[in-house]
């Protein structure tokens, strides 16, 4: 059996300390894998959560020009210091919807694989 | 010449090179030159995306699009951000966990296909080719600004393209995908930097983004034309009016006495006018800071964004990136690291140019400070001057030195970043998959090296010519436009065969390489037509309306390359490549990373 490392400082103690009581020796012999079924099924799920993310992007992307062109409450009325409602959603709103929508998509597309995927054989 | 902005950059170079010099060692493999071994962590590879990113165009061009066109321009930076979504939702996490090391690999195994490599490797390079003329054209434009001299015979503007072809080939052949990765992410941090510091200075000083922003907004949007006097007095039919009279209505009585009245009896003199803008949504008033209208029209603002935000996942060199994270999972974090870094970057760029429409005339008018730049009754003439002129005016030299050193930075990053995605093309792509696949790691390294130089002449010949052809006389803020042609390019003949081989079965070949000629082929066509139409070349009796009302053509391409992969995949479904299954394990399944990171832990928990 090889030497256990130690720790430097207490933040990496700890986490290795996790990670040791986490790890067993059976884990240089545990292999991961997949089955056909079960990545077809994780792609599936995987397909409708970015899709369903995808055409709410889409959609938001594709509604800020038309409402640019066609609305005239949206390019015309200051809300206060110059800021119109078409400023104010290229300048900060479609950023910010933008950065949430990624973390959103991110949090849940890694809990739909690890739910989903993990067998050990 | 300004010397403290010279010696900034001259440290940033010198610095780029000792990186790279440092990072030499791990360059011994192919995995290593070219994918920094695969080991490169979320906040690392963040910032050496969004360096890579972030050309000249988005440095110097966003804040410029702003201060010229008001919300128009805003939506270039916030459509550059967003075209990290699609890339979040649909392509990072896939082809990391495929593996190999560029996107003509992926379409090669994906569809089991020679044909289907080289396809790839002719469409990487033609958007390489699109992406790296803009770039030489800012390093020319950049050493003009800063040093205004040339060396060895040369023009400013072609010493400023060799030299920086030079350094630039040098670090990213010395020092490999790892060097490239440091040099890219300090890179990053040093342009961010600039643009924070500009910024906070401007509200040190007590400007408001708001009061400014209702400021600027009062009056009509204006901008600098060149028209001749002869023009400018005649009548024009639409408006029935002249221009003089629109022209004289918008400027200061001060400037029109002092520079245009005592030329208008002269009536083939060129003179420089500010012109209200019409608004190009609702021809019937005229174009206003605060509102969209100032630039484009209504095609035009929907297929400038869709470009934009469809055309990253195409881009080569920043997709390359992806395949230096350790995994899929991390791949997607680096990506949301990446959206709010680059979000944050252009709010604050915007911020600039709404700044610099406020303030540039106050610097103008209190004089001393400011940079030698040309300006006409207050509004500067080459709107990418704007950052540079608010960091001397605001910060003085040494804040100027770090915009400066930030707008070099930002050319170096990208062009290592096209360099080292071109030389993995041809060196890996090529020379080792068909000309000698034999070949022993050091040949194989030697021939990326050697790519890179090969690549370097192109972009060398590419910065040299684009100004004989007229193309910067022809489009005003050309640097920004070309950039958006290489997103076109990417958007119709790359993202939709990426997307449909990640996300559909059915795709066959024929399918895919009907997308790519379609998608990528009608992208190049427009383009050039529009370039000649623009330059008054177009032949005769070609008379296309639709090249005045959109500038990029993904509006159309995309979804003919879609419909094109549908139909043709459809009309071929008996020839489905027959290893789907083992793609989908791959790209959809996570049994290969789940076993390194546990085997990563072992190895951590456990000594040699």
């Amino acid at each position: 059996m090889a030497d256990w490392k130690t720790p430097q400082n207490g933040g990496a103690e700890e986490a290795l300390g996790q990670e040791l009581a986490d790890w067993a020796p059976t884990d240089w012999v545990i292999e991961e894998y997949d089955t056909p079924e079960e990545v077809e099924a994780v792609f599936r799920a995987q397909r409708r959560l970015s899709f369903r993310y995808g055409g709410l992007f889409l959609a938001a992307t594709i509604t800020l020009p038309v409402l640019n062109s066609t609305w005239g409450y949206w390019v015309h009325e200051p809300l206060g210091k110059g800021f119109t409602l078409a400023y104010l959603a290229a300048a900060f709103l479609y950023p910010i919807f933008c950065v949430l929508l990624g973390l959103a998509y991110t949090l849940q597309a890694n809990r739909l694989e690890e739910d989903l995927l993990g067998r050990r054989r | 010449m300004m010397l403290q902005a010279v010696l900034v950059t001259a440290a940033l170079m010198v610095a780029s090179l000792a990186i790279s010099w440092y990072a030499r060692r791990h360059t011994s493999t192919t995995a290593e030159f070219y994918l920094a071994g695969r080991a490169v962590g979320i906040f690392a590879n963040a910032s050496a995306i969004s360096g890579d990113y972030f050309s000249a165009a988005s440095f110097l061009g966003v804040a410029g699009a702003v201060y010229a066109a008001g919300v128009d321009g805003l939506w270039i930076g916030t459509g550059f951000a967003a075209g990290f979504v699609p890339v979040l939702l649909f392509f990072a996490s896939p082809l990391r966990r495929f593996g190999e090391y560029t996107l003509p690999d992926f379409l090669a195994s994906r569809f089991q296909s020679r044909t289907a490599r080289l396809a790839g490797v002719v469409m990487v390079q033609v958007v390489v080719l699109f992406y790296m003329a803009p770039q030489m054209i800012g390093a020319g434009t950049i050493w003009e600004l800063l040093v205004g001299r040339g060396f060895l015979g040369l023009s400013p503007y072609a010493t400023g393209v060799a030299l920086t072809t030079l350094m630039v080939a040098t670090f990213t052949a010395m020092g490999g995908m790892r060097g490239t990765t440091w040099n890219q992410a300090v890179q990053f941090w040093i342009l961010l930097t600039a643009v924070v510091l500009v910024v906070a200075l401007a509200l040190a000083a007590g400007f408001s983004y708001g009061g400014v922003l209702g400021d600027v907004s009062r009056g009509p949007l204006v901008s600098p034309e060149r028209w001749r006097v002869a023009d400018l007095l005649q009548a024009d039919p639409e408006l029935g009016r002249r221009p003089v009279e629109m022209a004289r209505a918008v400027m200061s009585p001060a400037y029109w006495e002092a520079h245009i009245a005592p030329v208008l009896n002269e009536p083939q003199t060129e003179v420089v006018v500010l012109m209200p803008q019409p608004d190009r949504l609702r021809p019937e008033l005229t174009a206003q800071f605060n509102r969209p209208g100032g630039q484009y029209g209504p095609l035009d603002q929907i297929s400038l964004l869709l470009t934009l935000v469809l055309g990253t996942a195409g881009l080569p060199h920043v997709m390359i990136r992806y395949y230096t994270n350790p995994s899929g999972l991390v791949a997607r974090w680096t990506t949301v690291w990446v959206l709010v870094f680059t979000s944050g970057f252009y709010v604050l760029a915007a911020m600039v140019g709404v700044l610099g429409r406020a303030l540039v005339p106050q610097l103008l008018y209190q004089g001393g400070r400011g940079l030698l730049v040309p300006t006409v009754d207050g509004v500067l003439l080459r709107p990418d001057t704007v950052l540079p002129l608010l960091a001397q005016s605001l910060g003085g030299p040494l804040v100027f030195g770090d915009v400066a050193a930030g707008a070099v930075a930002a050319m170096f990053s990208t062009i290592g970043g096209l360099l080292m995605a071109a030389a993995a093309s041809w060196g890996h792509d090529l020379f080792e998959r068909y000309l000698d696949p034999g070949v022993p790691e050091r040949t194989r390294v030697l021939v990326g090296k050697l790519a890179i130089g090969l690549m370097a002449l192109m972009a060398l010949a590419l910065g040299l010519l684009v100004p004989r052809l007229g193309l910067d006389q022809a489009y005003p803020a050309v640097i920004a436009r070309m950039v958006t042609w290489a997103f076109s390019v990417a958007a119709g003949g790359l993202v939709p065969v990426l997307f449909v081989s990640i996300w559909w079965r059915g795709v066959t070949l024929r399918g895919a390489l009907a997308g790519m000629v379609l998608g990528g082929g009608g992208a190049v066509v427009y383009i050039v037509l529009h370039m000649l139409y623009v330059l008054g070349r177009l032949p005769d009796g070609l008379s296309l309306e639709l090249l005045d009302h959109m500038a990029y053509p993904t509006l159309f391409t995309v979804p003919l390359a879609l419909g094109a992969i549908y139909l043709v995949s459809w009309l071929d479904r008996r020839n489905l490549p027959g290893n789907v299954d083992e793609v989908w394990m791959r790209i959809h399944g996570t049994a290969a990373e789940r076993h390194a990171r546990r085997v990563a832990r072992v190895g951590r928990v456990s000594g040699p």
